[in-house]
C-alpha cells in the first residue's frame, strides 16, 4: 500500500500538533449538512444537542439536509437531495432522501486528535454511500487539520487497496449495491473496496469568518460519467459567514469548476433567548396576618376568579381542618410545576389563616394525574430566596392522586361549550416527487364537556389554498391505508378532519383509561380503547390499545369508502401493548407490539432525546410482517421527529407545540391509528419525571 | 377569489374562540401584532405621565423602573408584602421584589432574577462597609436555576442631595462592587436616612442588565 506524499505531511502536521483544544470554535456545516470542511467530513462534533438545518448545493445538485447531535459523541442527518439531470444533460431530475451517522470514537486531547467514525447514506438507494474514519486536530488556536480515510463514494478520487484488506480477504471487494427496494442498511458493502485519503484545513479568521480548504476523495464519478459535473481538480475551498450563532452562509469553489452556496440556520434546544418567558408575574405570596375568616362559597369563588386570570381553571376545592384539597386544569402552562406554583401563590390570598397544607391535584382531560403537597409555610419562607425551587421541591411530596376522591367538595360548574377559529397550514415535506406540497385555510374547533372527563371535541377544515392534486399513489398488494392519504379531501373544500367523543377514566390507583367513539382521524372512524399502568414515581409504563375502525370516505364527510377490490368497505381491528421507558440520562425509549391498520403484525421501536423545556428529537422504525417488496420503496417504516414548544420559540407562555416528522413516505406497512389525546403523553405532565424536569418554573 | 378574500380577513381578525387560542398561526400572529405596537410606539413611556401631583393622589406607593440600555420606563405599584420584602407591579405584568428599594428577585423581564440573597444583605449595604457573597437564581434554556456566586464589597462614596419629581432628599450614596465568574458589576445606592434606597442602579442579570430604579 503506498501513500500519497501530501498525506505523510499531513499525518505528520497532525500528531506533532500543539496543546489547543477546539472549544470556542464555530467551525461550519458542509453542504451534505454535516459538521466538516466542504464536503468532507470532520472529527469534531457540534454541541450537544444542536440542530442544524442546511440549504445548499451547486449547478447540478441541491441538498436539505437537518442534522442532530444526539449525544456529545453522536449525530444523525437526513438529507434530502435533487440530482438535476440525472442521467445526463437535457434528462429529468431525481430526488433522493440518505441517512449519515457519525460517531467520535476519541475526543480531543492536548496530544490526541479527536477520532470520529462515519456511514453517509447507509440506507435508502445508495447515491451517496460511502463510509470514513477522519482525525481532527486544533494545531493554533484559530487553525485546525484534518486527515480522513474513506470507501465507498469517498474513496473514488485517489482510491488505492483497501488497507483492511490484511484482516480479511473479502474487505477488498466492494459488491454491488443491491438496494432492492432501499431503506435497509447496505451492511455488506461497509468499509470494502477501495480507500482514498482525503482531508483539509480551517482558518478562523475571526469571530465571523471561516476559511476552509479540502482534499476531497469524491470524484463525482457517476456524475462525470453521464456528463453533468466536470472537477478539474480533487480541491474544494471555502468560506463562510456565521454573524449570529443562529445562522451561517456559505460559498464554495468546488474542484475549480463548480460555485457552491449554502444557508445553515442553527437550532439550540438548550438555550433560549428570554428564559424565563416574558408571561405576567405570579400573584406574590399573601402572609397570614389575622385577617377575616371568609365563607367556603367566597373562598371558592375568590380562588376560581384568581386562577382564571393565570389560565387555570379550578375544578374543586374543599378545606378540611387545616388542608385544602384543589383540583385544577392548567391550561396555559407547558411545565405543569410552573402551574403548581401558580396555584399555591392564589392560595396563600385566598384561603382562611388556619389552612397550613395545600394539597393540589393536577388534572387533564378530566383525570387527576398526581397530587402534591406543599406547606403553606414554605411558600412563606422561600419566595424570593435562593434554591426556592430545589428546596421547595425537596420538601414537597408527590403522589399518586386518589382514583376515586373523598375529599371531592362541591365540583364547579365550568364553562362546557368552547370553539375556536383560526387559520391553519399543513405542509408535506421531501414526498416523492415534490420536495414541498403545502395546503392553508382555516380551522374550525369545537369542545362540548358534559363532564371535565367525558367530552366531544372535533376539528374541521376549509381549504383556501389550491388542492394538492397530482399526487402520486403507487401500486402494491396491501390495502391502501395510507398509501392513497393523497386523495383524502382532494374534492371538496370542506373537511371533517375528525369528530368524536372521548371517554376519560381512572379504574384505579395507577391506571388510566381511555375510550374514543366517532370520527378518529382524517382516514379511519371507528372506536378506540386504551388502558395505561403508569405509576406516579416510575420510569416505566405498561400500556395497551384496542381499535376497531371503518376506513372513511375520500370527501372526509360521514361517509365510509367503498372500495372495489374489496367489495365494500375496509375495516380492522388494530391493537397494541406498549412497553414505555424514561432513561435518567434525556433518553426515552418505547415499544409498541401489535397489529397494524393493514392487518399486519409487528412491532416499533422509538428513541427521542428528551430536553426538560419540552423539545425532543427522535427516530422510530417499525417492522411488520410486510414483506419490504411489497412494502415498497424505503423497504419499511422509519422516520425522525422533532417536537418544538411554542413557548421556546415566542417566549409567551403556552402549551402549544409544533410537531416536525420526517419519514417515507406514507405507505401502508406499519401504519397506526392517528389519534389524539392518546393517554401517555396526557398523563405524563403530571408525573414526578417532568415535574422534576419543570420544577425551576415553579416560583415563575 | 372569494376563498382568498375569506382567509386574508380571517388573518386580519387572527384567531378566534378559546379554542383556537393555542394554534400555532394564532400565536405567531399574537406575536407579530404585538411586535408592530411596540414598533409604532403604543407603549406609553412611564416618566411621561407622571408629575408629582399624580404620586401624591396614589394610593398605592409608585416606583420608576428604568433599564439602563433601554429608552422606556415603567411605573411600579406596591401590591403586596412578605415579611421585610414588597412585592410591586407594573400595568403590563412585571414585578419587582424589593426590600426597602433593593432588588431581591424580578418577574416579567424574559430573563429574571429568580431569587437572591439581598435580603440578607441590605443591613451591609446600609452599613456601606464589608464584604459578603451574593447568590442569584436564574433560569437557563433549559427550565433549570443556575445560581451565580459573586464577591461583593461595599463602600461609601459620598453624601448627595437627589430630587425626585420635585421633592428632595438628604441621602448617602453607597457603591457595591461585585465579581463573579463571568460578570463584574457596580451598583450604585442612594439611600436616604430612614434605609429606603430612593433611587438606585443595580444590576438585574445578563441580558437585562442594569436597572434605574426611583421610589417616587
Amino acid at each position: 500500500m503506498k501513500l500519497p506524499q501530501c498525506c505523510l505531511l499531513a499525518v505528520l502536521l497532525v500528531t506533532g500538533a500543539s496543546h489547543v483544544l477546539a472549544e470556542d470554535w464555530r467551525g461550519s456545516y458542509t453542504l451534505y449538512g454535516t459538521s466538516g470542511l466542504v464536503e468532507m467530513p470532520s472529527a469534531f462534533s457540534r454541541p450537544d444537542g444542536e440542530i442544524g438545518v442546511t440549504l445548499g448545493g451547486f449547478e447540478t445538485q441541491q441538498r436539505a439536509s437537518f442534522s442532530f447531535q444526539v449525544t456529545p459523541r453522536f449525530s444523525g442527518t437526513f438529507r434530502y437531495a435533487r440530482f438535476a439531470e440525472f442521467t445526463g444533460p437535457g434528462t429529468g431530475d431525481t430526488y433522493d432522501r440518505s441517512f449519515d451517522l457519525q460517531y467520535q470514537v476519541l475526543t480531543e486531547g492536548p496530544l490526541r486528535p479527536a477520532v470520529a467514525i462515519g456511514l453517509r447514506d447507509f440506507l435508502g438507494t445508495g447515491l451517496y454511500t460511502g463510509e470514513y474514519v477522519v482525525a481532527s486536530k486544533t494545531l493554533l488556536p484559530n487553525f485546525r487539520t484534518t486527515i480522513g480515510l474513506g470507501w465507498g463514494r469517498l474513496a473514488s478520487e485517489g482510491g488505492f487497496e483497501n488497507p483492511l484488506g490484511v484482516l480479511d480477504r473479502s474487505f477488498l471487494e466492494r459488491p454491488r449495491l443491491d438496494s432492492g427496494v432501499g431503506g435497509t442498511p447496505s451492511w455488506d458493502q461497509f468499509f470494502r473496496g477501495d480507500a482514498a485519503v482525503f482531508g483539509g484545513a480551517e482558518w478562523q479568521i475571526n469571530d465571523q469568518w471561516l476559511a476552509t480548504a479540502e482534499y476531497s476523495s469524491d470524484s463525482y464519478q457517476r456524475e462525470t460519467r453521464v456528463g453533468v459535473v466536470a472537477r478539474e481538480n480533487p480541491f474544494n475551498f471555502g468560506l463562510s459567514y456565521t454573524p449570529q450563532p443562529d445562522y451561517a452562509i456559505s460559498a464554495y469553489s468546488l474542484g475549480n469548476s463548480d460555485i457552491g452556496l449554502s444557508a445553515t440556520v442553527i437550532l439550540d434546544p438548550k438555550t433560549r433567548i428570554a428564559a424565563s418567558g416574558f408571561e405576567p408575574a405570579p400573584v406574590p405570596v399573601a402572609a397570614r396576618n389575622g385577617v377575616v375568616v371568609p365563607t367556603e362559597s367566597t373562598v371558592q369563588a375568590a380562588t376560581a376568579a384568581a386562577l382564571m386570570k393565570e389560565g387555570i381553571v379550578l375544578q374543586s376545592l374543599s378545606i378540611s381542618d387545616s388542608t385544602a384539597f384543589v383540583r385544577f386544569a392548567n391550561e396555559r402552562y407547558r411545565a405543569e410545576a410552573q402551574a403548581l406554583g401558580r396555584v399555591a401563590r392564589v392560595l396563600t390570598t385566598t384561603l382562611p389563616p388556619e389552612v397550613e397544607s395545600f394539597v393540589l391535584e393536577p388534572t387533564r382531560s378530566g383525570l387527576s394525574l398526581s397530587r402534591v403537597t406543599i406547606r403553606r409555610s414554605d411558600m412563606e419562607d422561600l419566595e424570593n430566596r435562593p434554591d426556592a425551587a430545589a428546596t421547595g421541591f425537596a420538601r414537597s411530596t408527590i403522589t399518586e392522586a386518589q382514583a376515586t376522591p373523598e375529599d371531592a367538595g362541591v365540583a364547579l360548574q365550568n364553562d362546557r361549550f368552547a370553539w375556536g377559529l383560526a387559520p391553519y397550514y399543513a405542509l408535506q415535506l421531501f414526498d416523492g416527487s415534490n420536495p414541498l406540497r403545502g395546503e392553508y385555510g382555516l380551522q374550525g374547533d369545537i369542545r362540548f364537556a358534559l363532564r371535565p372527563n367525558l367530552f366531544l371535541e372535533g376539528t374541521a377544515r376549509y381549504r383556501v389554498s389550491s388542492n394538492r392534486s397530482g399526487a402520486r399513489v403507487s401500486d402494491s398488494v396491501l390495502q391502501p391505508v395510507r398509501r392513497n392519504v393523497a386523495l383524502y379531501g382532494q374534492e371538496r373544500d370542506i373537511a371533517i378532519q375528525d369528530l368524536a367523543l372521548h371517554w376519560y377514566e381512572r379504574p384505579g390507583q395507577s391506571l388510566y383509561s381511555r375510550v374514543s367513539l366517532g370520527y378518529l382521524e382524517r382516514m379511519f372512524a371507528g372506536a378506540s380503547a386504551e388502558i395505561l399502568w403508569k405509576p406516579v414515581d416510575s420510569r416505566l409504563a405498561l400500556g395497551a390499545e384496542l381499535n376497531y375502525v371503518v376506513q372513511r370516505d375520500y370527501d372526509l364527510g360521514f361517509g365510509a369508502q367503498d372500495f372495489e377490490e374489496i367489495g365494500g368497505i375496509y375495516d380492522v381491528v388494530t391493537g397494541h401493548g406498549s412497553v414505555y421507558y424514561d432513561f435518567a440520562n434525556d433518553f426515552h425509549g418505547r415499544i409498541d407490539v401489535g397489529r397494524y391498520l393493514a392487518g399486519d403484525w409487528g412491532a416499533t421501536v422509538a428513541l427521542d432525546r428528551e430536553f426538560p423545556n419540552g423539545w425532543r428529537v427522535g427516530a422510530y422504525a417499525t417492522l411488520t410482517d410486510v414483506p419490504f417488496e411489497d412494502f415498497g420503496e424505503g423497504s419499511f417504516d422509519k422516520g425522525i421527529r422533532v417536537t418544538i414548544p411554542l413557548d421556546w420559540a415566542l417566549g409567551t407562555a403556552t402549551r402549544g407545540n409544533t410537531d416536525v416528522r420526517l419519514s417515507s413516505l406514507s405507505r401502508d406497512g406499519g401504519a397506526r391509528l392517528d389519534i389524539d389525546g392518546r393517554l401517555y403523553d396526557t398523563v405524563r405532565d403530571g408525573h414526578v419525571a417532568a415535574l422534576q424536569d419543570g420544577w425551576g418554573r415553579f416560583w415563575r | 377569489m372569494m376563498k382568498y378574500f375569506t382567509f386574508v380577513t380571517l388573518m386580519i381578525l387572527g384567531a378566534c374562540g378559546p379554542l383556537a387560542q393555542s394554534q400555532p398561526t394564532a400565536l405567531v400572529f399574537d406575536g407579530f401584532v404585538r411586535l408592530a405596537g411596540d414598533a409604532l410606539g403604543n407603549r406609553q413611556d412611564g416618566s411621561d405621565v407622571v408629575t408629582r401631583e399624580a404620586i401624591d393622589a396614589s394610593l398605592r406607593p409608585l416606583a420608576l423602573f428604568a433599564p439602563v440600555n433601554s429608552e422606556n420606563a415603567k411605573l411600579f405599584a406596591a401590591e403586596g408584602q412578605n415579611g421585610t420584602v414588597v412585592t410591586w407591579l407594573s400595568e403590563d405584568g412585571d414585578s419587582l421584589a424589593l426590600r426597602n428599594g433593593l432588588i431581591v428577585a424580578t418577574r416579567g423581564l424574559g430573563n429574571d432574577l429568580m431569587g437572591s440573597n439581598a435580603s440578607q444583605l441590605y443591613a451591609s449595604i446600609l452599613d456601606g462597609r464589608g464584604q459578603y457573597v451574593r447568590v442569584h437564581d436564574y433560569l437557563d434554556g433549559e427550565d433549570q436555576i443556575v445560581q451565580s456566586r459573586l464577591q461583593c464589597n461595599v463602600e461609601f462614596l459620598r453624601d448627595d442631595q437627589i430630587e425626585i419629581f420635585g421633592r428632595t432628599f438628604t441621602t448617602r450614596l453607597i457603591r457595591e462592587n461585585c465579581t463573579g465568574a463571568n460578570t463584574t458589576f457596580q451598583n450604585l445606592y442612594w439611600i436616604d436616612g430612614v434605609g429606603l434606597i430612593r433611587q438606585s442602579r443595580q444590576w438585574v442579570g445578563a441580558r437585562v442588565g442594569l436597572v434605574d430604579i426611583q421610589l417616587l
